[in-house]
C-alpha cells in the first residue's frame, strides 16, 4: 500500500500520523469520522516528522494526515511572516493539496505555571508577569534559543525576570509541582497542563505563532473524504484536545482516546485491565504455539538427520547453534530488512521459529546418538527397518530428551516473543514496550509478570506433559536385575 | 545351514578375522570359542549384518548376504546379546511382540507360541508385563531368548548370552538353553569364552585364535587331539580353574 502510485479515487483511504501522541488522537479520529461516513479507511500511526508525512502525502501513500497552520507555513511552504489560511489553501491546490478549516484549538507554545499561585498573584495574561520579575523561570533549552522563544518574548512583553534556567521539558513539570519553578514554557494542549492542574497564560500581545490543526488531503481524494474531515472543523477547543491527549497518555490507548470524541453519539466502554491483560495473553500464546508448532515440525526431522555421523550433522548442528547466537532484537531486525517480510506478525513468528530450533534439534539429535550401541543393534539384528526403526525404537527412547529441548524452547519463546510487539505483532511485549518509551514501570508490569507467569505454566504443563508422552519404562529407576 | 567362504573383516590396519571357510549344519549347536579379539563375535556379526566382510561371501540357507538381502534373512535369524538388547520403553511382552506385531503375524498364533516359549524358558507369565528395569538378569536373557525365537527362527545367533549373569543363575539357564535347543531341534550359533558351557551345549566346537581357527570338532576331538599345544593349554586352563 505505500509503494502504490499516487491518485485514484477507487484506492482505500489511509490517513498518516506524526510521532506525538496528538498526532495519533487526531488521526484515528480522523479514520472512525471517515469510517461513518461509509468510507473505508486506515491509519497508519507514527510515521515520523513533519516531512514524512508531507512527502507521503504528496507521493500518495497516504490521502490525510493532521497538520498545524505554523507548521505549513514555517515548513511546508517556507513563506516568512503572518499568512491566512486562505492563502496558504491556494498556495497548496498548486501542488495537489488541500486543507479544512481549522479544527478549533491552537497547539503553540505558551507558558504555564500552576493555578494556584497564578490566581494568588493574580496573573491572567502575560502582560501580568511584568509585576513579578521575582517570579523563578525554567524553560526548555530549546525555548531558550528560539527565535519564538524566551529572549523575544521577553523583550517584546518587557518582562525582567532575574532567575531564567534551562530545564529539561519532562522535569520542568517536576520542578514546577514543587515550586523550584514557578514559570514554564508548554505546547498549549500538552496533557500534562491538565494532570498538573496548571494554567495557561493568556497571549494577550499575539506573540506566539498560531498553530490551528488542520486536516491536509490529496484534492485528487474521493470527494467525500473532505467532506467528512470537514466535519471536524471547530469540534475541537483547547480544553477538548488537553482532555484526549490526557485521555490517551494515560490509558496508552489512541483509539479509546477518540472515542471521547464521539462520546455523545455513544462510545465504547474502555477495557479493563484485565480484558486487556487477557487480549495480549491469547495474543502472545497464539504467537508462541503457532512458532513452536513450526520448530517441532521442523526442528525434529533436521534432529533426526543430525543424529547421523558425519559433515550433514555438523552444518545442522553448527547452523541452528549460529542463530542461536544472533541477539534476539538483532535477528528480528534482520529479518524485518528483507522486502517480502517487512513489519509483520510473520516476520516476528519466523523469527521465533528460528529462535526455538535449536533446543529441538540438538535435543533430538542428542537424545538418539545417546541410545546405547548395543540397543541400535538390536533394534537392526531384529529385522525392523530403518524407518520402523526409528519409530518404534529411536525416538520412543529419545522421547525424554525431545520433550525436554520443546520445553526449553517454548520458555525461550515466551520470553522472546515479547519482542514481537515492536513489529507489531502484539502479546505481552505491548505493554512492557510502551512502558519502557513512556518510562511507566506500572504498565512495563501489566506485560512482564504476565509474561512471567505464562513462562512458569508452560514449564509446569510440560512437566505434566512428561508423564504423559514418556514411555513409563523410561521413567523407572529402580534396577533389581 | 550358514557357509562362510573365505571371509575376512578388517577394521584400517587391525585385522579381526582371517580370512575363513566356516559351516554351521541344520539343528546342531556350534560354539564359536577363544580368548578375547579372537573373532569369534566378529562371525557372528557378520552373519547377522552388523558388519560387511572385508572379503569372501556368507550363504545363508542359499542365499548370500547383502545389504538388499539381509532385512528378510534377519527375521529368518534369532539374535540375543549379553545384556539382551531388551528396549527399556516396551515391557517384556511388547517387546517379544514387537516384530510379530510389525510384520502383522496372527494374534493368536504369537499368543500360544509365546505361551509355549516362556513354560519352555520358564519364564513366570507375570514378568511379561514388566518392563527390562523390573526385571533381573535372568528374567531379561530369557525374555530376549523368547523374543529371539518367536517367529521360529532357523538359526539362533548367541553373543556370550549367560557372561553378565551370577553363577548359579548362569547354570540353571544353560540346562534349559540345553533343553530348549533339543525340543525345538534348533540350529545354534553360540559364542563363548566357557569351555565348559562348550562342551555341555556344543555339537562342534570352533577354537579360534588371533582371527583364524585353530580347530573344529567335537570337544572329544579337541580334548584327545589337539592339533597344537594352544588347543590343550586353552582346554586345561579352564580345566585347572574349575578344579582350583
Amino acid at each position: 500500500m505505500l509503494a502504490s502510485p499516487a491518485g485514484g479515487a477507487t484506492q482505500r483511504v489511509v490517513v498518516g500520523s506524526k510521532k506525538f501522541t496528538e498526532s495519533y488522537v487526531l488521526g484515528e479520529i480522523a479514520k472512525r469520522v471517515l469510517e461513518e461516513n461509509g468510507i473505508p479507511a486506515a491509519h497508519r500511526q507514527g510515521m515520523g516528522g513533519t516531512i514524512i508525512l508531507w512527502e507521503a502525502l504528496t507521493q500518495g501513500a497516504i490521502t490525510s494526515y493532521p497538520e498545524y497552520t505554523g507548521t505549513i507555513r514555517e515548513e511546508i511552504l517556507k513563506t516568512r511572516g503572518p499568512t491566512s489560511l486562505e492563502r496558504m489553501r491556494q498556495e497548496l491546490a498548486t501542488r495537489g493539496i488541500g486543507v479544512t478549516g481549522e479544527l478549533g484549538f491552537n497547539n503553540t507554545y505558551a507558558l504555564v505555571m500552576r493555578r494556584e499561585r497564578a490566581r494568588r498573584l493574580g496573573i491572567v495574561t502575560i502582560s501580568d508577569l511584568r509585576k513579578h520579575p521575582e517570579l523563578v523561570v525554567g524553560v526548555t533549552h530549546e525555548f531558550l534559543e528560539r527565535k519564538d522563544g524566551w529572549k523575544p518574548l521577553a523583550e517584546r512583553y518587557g518582562l525582567k525576570m532575574r532567575d531564567v534556567r534551562g530545564i529539561d521539558h519532562a522535569l520542568g513539570y517536576v520542578a514546577l509541582a514543587n515550586g523550584t519553578i514557578d514559570l514554564k514554557d508548554a505546547y498549549s494542549t500538552d496533557a500534562k497542563i491538565a494532570e498538573n492542574d496548571l494554567v495557561v497564560l493568556e497571549d494577550d500581545l499575539g506573540f506566539f505563532p498560531q498553530y490551528h490543526a488542520v486536516f491536509l488531503y490529496r484534492l485528487d481524494a474521493d470527494p467525500r473524504v473532505p467532506a467528512a474531515l470537514r466535519r471536524m472543523e471547530g469540534t475541537l477547543s483547547d480544553a477538548r484536545m488537553i482532555q484526549l491527549n490526557a485521555s490517551a497518555e494515560q490509558t496508552k490507548d489512541y483509539s479509546l482516546a477518540a472515542s471521547l470524541y464521539f462520546r455523545e453519539r455513544g462510545t465504547q466502554r474502555p477495557a479493563s485491565l484485565a480484558a486487556n491483560i487477557a487480549r495480549w495473553t491469547a495474543r502472545h500464546l497464539l504467537l508462541v504455539g503457532v512458532s513452536l508448532l513450526f520448530s517441532i515440525v521442523i526442528g525434529i526431522p533436521l534432529g533426526i538427520w543430525a543424529s547421523r555421523p558425519g559433515f550433514i550433522s555438523q552444518l545442522i548442528l553448527g547452523t541452528t547453534g549460529l542463530v542461536q547466537t544472533i541477539p534476539s532484537l538483532a535477528l528480528l531486525a534482520l529479518l524485518v530488512s528483507i522486502p517480502a517480510l517487512g513489519i509483520s506478525p510473520l516476520t516476528a513468528i519466523i523469527a521465533l521459529v528460528l529462535y526455538g530450533l535449536l533446543p529441538i534439534v540438538r535435543n533430538t539429535a542428542t537424545g538418539i546418538q545417546d541410545i546405547a550401541v548395543p540397543l541400535r543393534e538390536s533394534a537392526a539384528a531384529l529385522g525392523l527397518e530403518p524407518r520402523a526403526q526409528l519409530f518404534r525404537i529411536f525416538l520412543p527412547m529419545a522421547s525424554r530428551s525431545i520433550l525436554g529441548g520443546i520445553k526449553t524452547s517454548a520458555v525461550i519463546s515466551v520470553g522472546t516473543a515479547t519482542l514481537a510487539a515492536l513489529i507489531g505483532a502484539g502479546g505481552l511485549g505491548e505493554p512492557i514496550i510502551s512502558g519502557l518509551n513512556l518510562n511507566d514501570h506500572a504498565t512495563i508490569l501489566e506485560g512482564a509478570i504476565p509474561a512471567a507467569v505464562l513462562a512458569f505454566v508452560v514449564q509446569i504443563a510440560f512437566d505434566g506433559l512428561d508423564r504423559l508422552l514418556i514411555p513409563k519404562g523410561l521413567r523407572l529407576r529402580a534396577n533389581r536385575g | 545351514m550358514i557357509q562362510l567362504q573365505g571371509v575376512s573383516k578388517h577394521f584400517g590396519p587391525v585385522v579381526a578375522l582371517n580370512p575363513t571357510d566356516l559351516n554351521f549344519e541344520e539343528r546342531q549347536t556350534t560354539v564359536l570359542i577363544g580368548p578375547s579379539g579372537c573373532g569369534k563375535s566378529t562371525i557372528l556379526r557378520l552373519i547377522i549384518g552388523l558388519l560387511e566382510p572385508s572379503t569372501g561371501r556368507i550363504r545363508f540357507d542359499g542365499t548370500f548376504i547383502a545389504p538388499e538381502t539381509i532385512l528378510q534373512l534377519r527375521r529368518r535369524m534369532g539374535y540375543v546379546i549379553q545384556e539382551g538388547g531388551l528396549f527399556p520403553h516396551l515391557t517384556a511382552r511388547q517387546n517379544i511382540l514387537l516384530l510379530p506385531t510389525h510384520l502383522g503375524r496372527p494374534r493368536e498364533e504369537m499368543q500360544s507360541r509365546l505361551v509355549e516359549l516362556s513354560e519352555l524358558a520358564r519364564l513366570p507369565q507375570d514378568s511379561l508385563s514388566r518392563y527390562p528395569m523390573e526385571l533381573s538378569g535372568g528374567q531379561r536373557q530369557r525374555v530376549s531368548l523368547i523374543r529371539a525365537l518367536m517367529l521360529k527362527p532357523d538359526v539362533l545367533l548367541l553373543d556370550e548370552p549367560l557372561a553378565a549373569l551370577d553363577p548359579m543363575v548362569r547354570a540353571s539357564l544353560q540346562t534349559e538353553l540345553k533343553a530348549v535347543f533339543q525340543h525345538l531341534k534348533q540350529t545354534v550359533v553360540l559364542v563363548t569364552h566357557g569351555m565348559a558351557e562348550a562342551a555341555y551345549l556344543g555339537d562342534k566346537i570352533v577354537l579360534l585364535r588371533q582371527g583364524s581357527i585353530v580347530q573344529a570338532g567335537t570337544f572329544a576331538d579337541l580334548r584327545d587331539r589337539p592339533v597344537d599345544s594352544f588347543v590343550s593349554e586353552f582346554i586345561n586352563a579352564q580345566r585347572r580353574l574349575v578344579l582350583s
